[in-house]
C-alpha cells in the first residue's frame, strides 16, 4: 500500500507547485524556490488536516484522504495554468542541470555518488525496521497511539514524552504509516527532506550570489555529515527539523535580499513545523521573529515599504498555529509547556519539571564522554566544559556512526573546511561588499551558539551545515587562486565521509541477508530485538511477534519495560494499553479484568494479585517478565 | 553609513584571510586525520600489520585496543566490554594459526545472576560458554572461518537471572532519593554499541573509580566487583525486591593467536 502515500503526496506537493507556477508568482519565482515554497506548504496541509482529523476523533485512512484529494485536487484544478507551463520548466531544469553535470565532471561525479547513496538508503530502509531507541520509545510509540485512538489525545502511558512531545513530526511518520497500513519504509520518511535540504542550500549560495558551479558543489557537500546519513536510517526527527530550520532562514533570507510578504508567510510555516516538531525548535520563531523586525524596520527606512508589524504578523501568525497547541496542551494538562522538562530563568524557576535541561542535555554527555575521547585528550583529563568537549568530539575518533548523533557526526568536511570558513568568509564579506550575507549568520549562528553551549548534539544542529557550506562556496568564489585545490580537498573529504557515515550497525551484511529472507510485511522491529535493549526484553518481543494478537488488547504494567512500539503488531489491529500504578487487588482486578493478554514484571504485586484474579493463565515466563492471557 | 574599502585594501585583506583560511584548514586536517586515531583504518592496520609480522598476542589494555575494538574500552590493563564487542582480529595471512585463546572474567558477581558470553566468527556462533568471576580462558577454533580479510570476531554477553529473588553476599546501603522506587537500575542512557560515544557505558571507570549511576544520582564505588543489595525501603517492591541490570560488564585480558 506504499502507492496511497506516495500518490497522495505527490499529487499535495505538485498542486502546490502549480499553483506557485500560475502567472501572478511566476515571473517572481525560480523555479527551485517554488519547489521548496511548495514543499513547506504540503507539510503544512499534512500535518493541518491531521491535526483537525484528529482533535475531531477521526483519524481514520480515508478521511484523511479524503480532505487531502479535496484540498489538493481543488488547487490543482485552479492552477491549471501553472501546471501547464511547469512541465516546460522541469525538462529546461533537467537539461540544465544535465548540462552543468557536463560541464564540470566533479560535480558529476559527487552527484551520482549521492545518487547512489540514496538509493542504497532507500534500500536499506526497505529492508531493515526501525531500530533505535528514541524512535522505539516515543517517536513510533506516539504515531501508533494516534492511529489506535483515532485521534490526538492524551492517553496513560509510562513514557511520559509520548504525551508531551510537540509531534508536528511524528504526524509526518503518521501520514506514512495511516495511509500505507505499515511500518515499512517508514525510516524513508526523511528522504524527501533531505533532497529538499540539498535545493534549500543550493538556493542559500545563489541567494547570496554566488555562482551556479561552487553553489551546487556545496550543496552537495550536505551529503558529507555522517549523521544526516544516519538519520535517513532512522525515525528521528532531527532531518526533518533542520531542514524546516534553514527552510525558515531561506524564506527570511528571500525577505531580506528583496522579496515580498509570501516569504515571511513561508518562513512562518517552517519554522512553526520546527517549533510545533521539537521543544527547542522554539529558539526559531523568537529567533526569526525578532530578525524579521529589525529586517522590516530597515527596509521601510530605506525604501519606505511595508511595515514592521505587518511582517511580524505573516511570520508570526503561520509560526504559531503551527506550533502553540502542543505547547498550550502542555500547560493546560501538566501546568509546565515543556514538560517534563524544568525551566529556570536566571535562577528562578519558572516552570517546575523533573528533567533539568542542563543537567541532562550537557552535565550527562560531558559525564559520558566515551573513554576513548578521554583517552585521547592531550593530559587525559575530562574536558572542563560543553565547547571543549565538543571540540574534542569533533574528531570524530569513530568506527561507526548513528542517527543519535550525540557530539560527533558533522564529518571531516565541517571540521577542516566548513568550520573555519565561517569566520572568514564572514570578514570576507565586509570587504568584497557581500554584506547580506551577515543576515544568514544572524539566524542560523545563534542557535548554533546556544545549542552548542547549552544542550549540544550534533543531530540538534545539522542545520548549521548550511551555513558552513555558503561561507565556504564564499570562499570559493572570492579566492580563485584556492578554489581547485580546496574544490580537490573538499571531494576527497565528501567521498570518505559519506562512505564512512553511510554504514550502519545495523545494516551489515548479515542482517540485511536476514530480513531479505523474511516476507515484507515481516521485517519489523519485532523480528530482532533492537541492539540495546536487554536480553530479556528481545526474547519476549521474539515471543511476542508469534502469537496471534489480532484485534487484542494487550495491558501492561512493567515498570523496567521501555519499548512499547514492538508490542503492536504489523497492521497495528491490536490495543497496548498501559495500566498505571494501582496499590491494591481490588484496583488492580478493575483495571486488567477487560485484557486479553496481561504484561508484567515477575515477581511484582501485579503478578501476585493476576494469580489471585484466577482468569489469567501464564503464557511466557522469562524471569524478567511475565505474559498473562486471558482464559476465557 | 559604511566606507567601501579600497581595491588595495581588499587585495591585502583576501591574501591574509586566505593565508589564516588555509592554516586553519591545514591543522585542523592535521588535527583530525594524523593527531587523532581513525578507527575507520583499523582493518587497514590490521591486514597491515599482519603482513609486517605483528605480534600473536593482543594486550587488550594497551594501545592495540584503540585501533581494532569497539565495545571495549580500557581500564587498568583489561578491556571492559558492556554487552557486545567487535573485534578485528589482525592474522588471517599468518599460516598456521588456527586457534584462539580469549582470557575473561565477569565483573558482575551479584548472586542470582548467570553470565554468559556468546562467540561469533564473522557472525557465525562458534561457541557460548558460561562467564565466572575469576579469570579463565576459552579456546575458539577460527580454522573454518579464515578468510582473506581480518576476520571479525564478536563477543557478545548476556546476563540471565536464574533466581526470581536474588540474594545478596554482601550488604551495601545505597542512598536513594527519597521517592524513587526501591530497585536499582544501571542505566544505559543511550548507549550504542556501534560508536565510540556510547562506550559510555552505565559504569565508568576512571581515576576517580567507578561511577554507577543509581536513578538519577550518581554514587562512586571503589571496588571491583560491584556488589549492591537494597537497602530496608518502605515500599511494596520491599517483599519482591528485585536488581534490574542492564549491561553486564566483563573484563577481557587478552586475544592470543595459536
Amino acid at each position: 500500500m506504499a502507492v496511497l502515500p506516495l500518490a497522495l503526496s505527490a499529487l499535495t506537493f505538485f498542486s502546490f507547485v502549480a499553483a506557485l507556477s500560475a502567472p501572478h508568482f511566476n515571473g517572481r519565482w525560480p523555479l527551485l524556490d517554488r519547489l521548496i515554497a511548495s514543499f513547506v506548504l504540503s507539510c503544512s496541509q499534512i500535518v493541518v488536516t491531521e491535526l483537525v482529523l484528529g482533535w475531531l476523533g477521526l483519524l481514520y485512512r480515508w478521511p484523511l484522504v479524503a480532505a487531502n484529494v479535496a484540498a489538493s485536487g481543488l488547487l490543482f484544478y485552479l492552477a491549471q495554468s501553472g501546471a501547464a507551463t511547469l512541465f516546460g520548466e522541469l525538462t529546461a531544469l533537467r537539461r540544465s542541470l544535465g548540462r552543468l553535470l557536463r560541464e564540470f565532471p566533479t560535480i558529476g561525479l559527487m552527484a551520482s555518488w549521492l545518487t547512489l547513496l540514496v538509493i542504497y538508503l532507500a534500500g536499506v530502509d526497505w529492508v531493515l525496521p526501525t531500530t533505535d531507541w528514541d524512535s522505539l520509545r516515543y517517536h513510533l510509540p506516539i504515531v501508533v497511539q494516534m492511529i489506535q485512538q483515532h485521534g490526538i489525545m492524551e492517553v496513560p502511558t509510562d513514557t511520559v514524552f509520548i504525551n508531551t512531545y510537540p509531534k508536528n513530526f511524528e504526524l509526518m511518520f503518521l501520514w506514512w504509516m495511516l495511509l500505507s497500513g505499515s511500518d515499512q519504509w517508514v525510516n524513508a520518511t526523511q528522504i524527501p527532506f533531505f533532497l529538499i535540504a540539498l535545493v534549500i542550500v543550493y538556493r542559500l549560495a545563489r541567494l547570496t550570489d554566488l555562482s551556479r558551479q561552487h553553489s551546487l558543489f556545496g550543496a552537495l557537500l550536505l551529503a558529507s555529515a555522517p549523521v544526516m546519513l544516519q538519520q535517513m536510517m532512522s525515525t528521528m526527527i532531527d532531518l526533518m527539523f533542520s531542514t524546516m530550520a534553514i527552510l525558515a532562514a531561506w524564506g527570511f533570507y528571500r525577505f531580506v535580499r528583496g522579496g515580498e510578504a509570501y516569504d515571511l508567510l513561508l518562513s512562518g510555516l517552517a519554522a512553526g513545523m520546527a517549533a510545533g516538531g521539537k521543544g527547542n525548535g522554539v529558539v526559531w520563531p523568537v529567533i526569526l521573529g525578532i530578525l524579521v523586525i529589525i529586517a522590516a524596520l530597515m527596509r521601510r527606512r530605506v525604501n519606505g515599504r511595508g511595515h514592521w508589524l505587518s511582517a511580524a504578523l505573516l511570520f508570526g501568525l503561520p509560526a504559531f498555529l503551527l506550533s502553540f497547541h502542543w505547547y498550550a496542551k502542555n500547560w493546560w494538562v501538566y501546568g509546565n509547556p515543556i514538560e517534563p522538562y524544568q525551566l529556570t530563568v536566571l535562577g528562578q524557576e519558572v516552570f517546575k519539571g523533573d528533567l533539568n535541561t542542563y543537567k541532562y542535555l550537557v552535565q550527562e554527555k560531558l559525564e559520558n564522554l566515551s573513554p576513548r575521547v578521554i583517552e585521547n585528550l592531550p593530559d587525559e583529563r575530562p574536558p572542563r566544559d560543553a565547547i571543549e568537549a565538543v571540540w574534542y568530539a569533533w574528531h570524530e575518533p569513530l568506527f561507526l556512526f548513528s542517527a543519535f548523533g550525540k557530539l560527533g557526526g558533522l564529518g571531516s568536511p565541517w571540521f577542516i573546511l566548513l568550520l573555519p570558513a565561517l569566520p572568514v568568509a564572514a570578514l570576507l564579506a565586509w570587504f568584497t561588499g557581500r554584506r547580506t550575507l551577515w543576515w544568514l549568520y544572524a539566524v542560523l549562528l545563534p542557535p548554533f551558539l546556544l545549542f552548542l553551549t547549552h544542550q549540544w548534539i550534533t543531530r540538534y544542529g545539522l542545520f548549521v551545515l548550511a551555513l558552513g557550506i555558503v561561507a565556504f562556496v564564499a570562499l570559493l568564489d572570492e579566492l580563485p587562486r584556492l578554489a581547485r585545490p580546496l574544490r580537490i580537498v573538499a571531494l576527497v573529504l565528501f567521498m570518505v565521509s559519506s562512505a564512512h557515515g553511510s554504514l550502519n550497525k545495523e545494516a551489515t551484511p548479515g542482517k540485511l541477508r536476514m530480513y531479505l529472507a523474511l516476507p515484507p510485511g515481516e521485517r519489523l522491529s519485532r523480528a530482532e530485538g533492537p541492539y540495546n535493549v536487554n536480553h530479556g526484553t528481545r526474547e519476549l518481543m521474539r515471543w511476542w511477534r508469534g502469537q496471534d494478537t489480532e484485534g487484542s488488547l494487550l495491558r501492561y504494567h512493567a515498570e523496567d519495560w521501555i519499548f512499547t512500539y514492538p508490542l503492536w503488531n504489523p497492521q497495528f489491529s491490536n490495543r497496548v494499553e498501559y495500566i498505571p500504578k494501582v496499590t491494591d487487588y481490588e484496583h488492580w482486578r478493575l483495571a486488567a479484568a477487560p485484557s486479553d493478554w496481561l504484561l508484567l514484571s515477575n515477581g511484582s504485586p501485579e503478578v501476585a494479585w493476576t494469580e489471585m484474579m484466577g482468569t489469567y493463565r501464564k503464557a511466557y515466563d522469562d524471569g524478567s517478565y511475565v505474559v498473562y492471557r486471558n482464559a476465557r | 553609513m559604511m566606507m567601501a574599502p579600497t581595491s588595495s585594501t581588499v587585495t591585502r585583506a583576501k591574501r591574509f584571510l586566505a593565508a589564516a583560511y588555509l592554516g586553519a584548514a591545514c591543522y585542523l586536517f592535521v588535527s583530525y586525520w594524523v593527531l587523532w586515531e581513525r578507527p575507520l583504518l583499523s582493518p587497514l592496520f590490521a591486514a597491515w600489520e599482519t603482513q609486517f609480522g605483528a605480534t600473536s598476542e593482543l594486550p587488550l589494555g594497551e594501545h592495540w585496543t584503540r585501533h581494532y575494538t569497539q565495545g571495549i574500552r580500557q581500564s587498568k590493563g583489561v578491556g571492559l566490554i558492556d554487552g557486545n564487542a567487535l573485534v578485528f582480529l589482525p592474522f588471517p595471512a599468518r599460516s598456521g594459526a588456527n586457534k584462539l585463546e580469549i582470557e575473561l572474567r565477569s565483573l558482575f558477581a551479584s548472586p542470582g545472576y548467570r553470565t554468559d558470553v556468546t562467540i561469533l566468527i564473522n557472525d557465525k556462533r562458534v561457541r557460548r560458554a558460561p562467564v565466572g568471576y575469576g579469570w579463565q580462558t576459552i579456546e575458539v577454533d577460527f580454522a573454518a572461518n579464515r578468510g582473506f580479510m581480518p576476520p571479525n570476531l564478536k563477543l557478545q554477553f548476556n546476563l540471565e537471572k536464574v533466581s526470581t529473588v536474588p540474594r545478596y553476599a554482601k550488604e551495601e546501603v545505597l542512598q536513594f532519593n527519597p521517592g524513587q522506587e526501591g530497585f536499582l537500575i544501571w542505566r544505559s542512557g543511550a548507549w550504542e554499541p556501534g560508536s565510540a560515544e556510547s562506550l559510555a557505558a552505565p559504569i565508568q571507570v576512571g581515576r576517580k573509580g567507578n561511577i554507577v549511576t543509581v536513578g538519577n544520582e550518581r554514587l562512586s564505588l571503589e571496588n571491583w566487583p560491584l556488589t549492591v543489595a537494597l537497602a530496608p525501603w518502605d515500599s511494596p517492591r520491599l517483599r519482591h525486591p528485585y536488581l534490574a541490570v542492564e549491561l553486564p560488564t566483563i573484563a577481557c585480558r587478552t586475544i592470543r593467536v595459536k
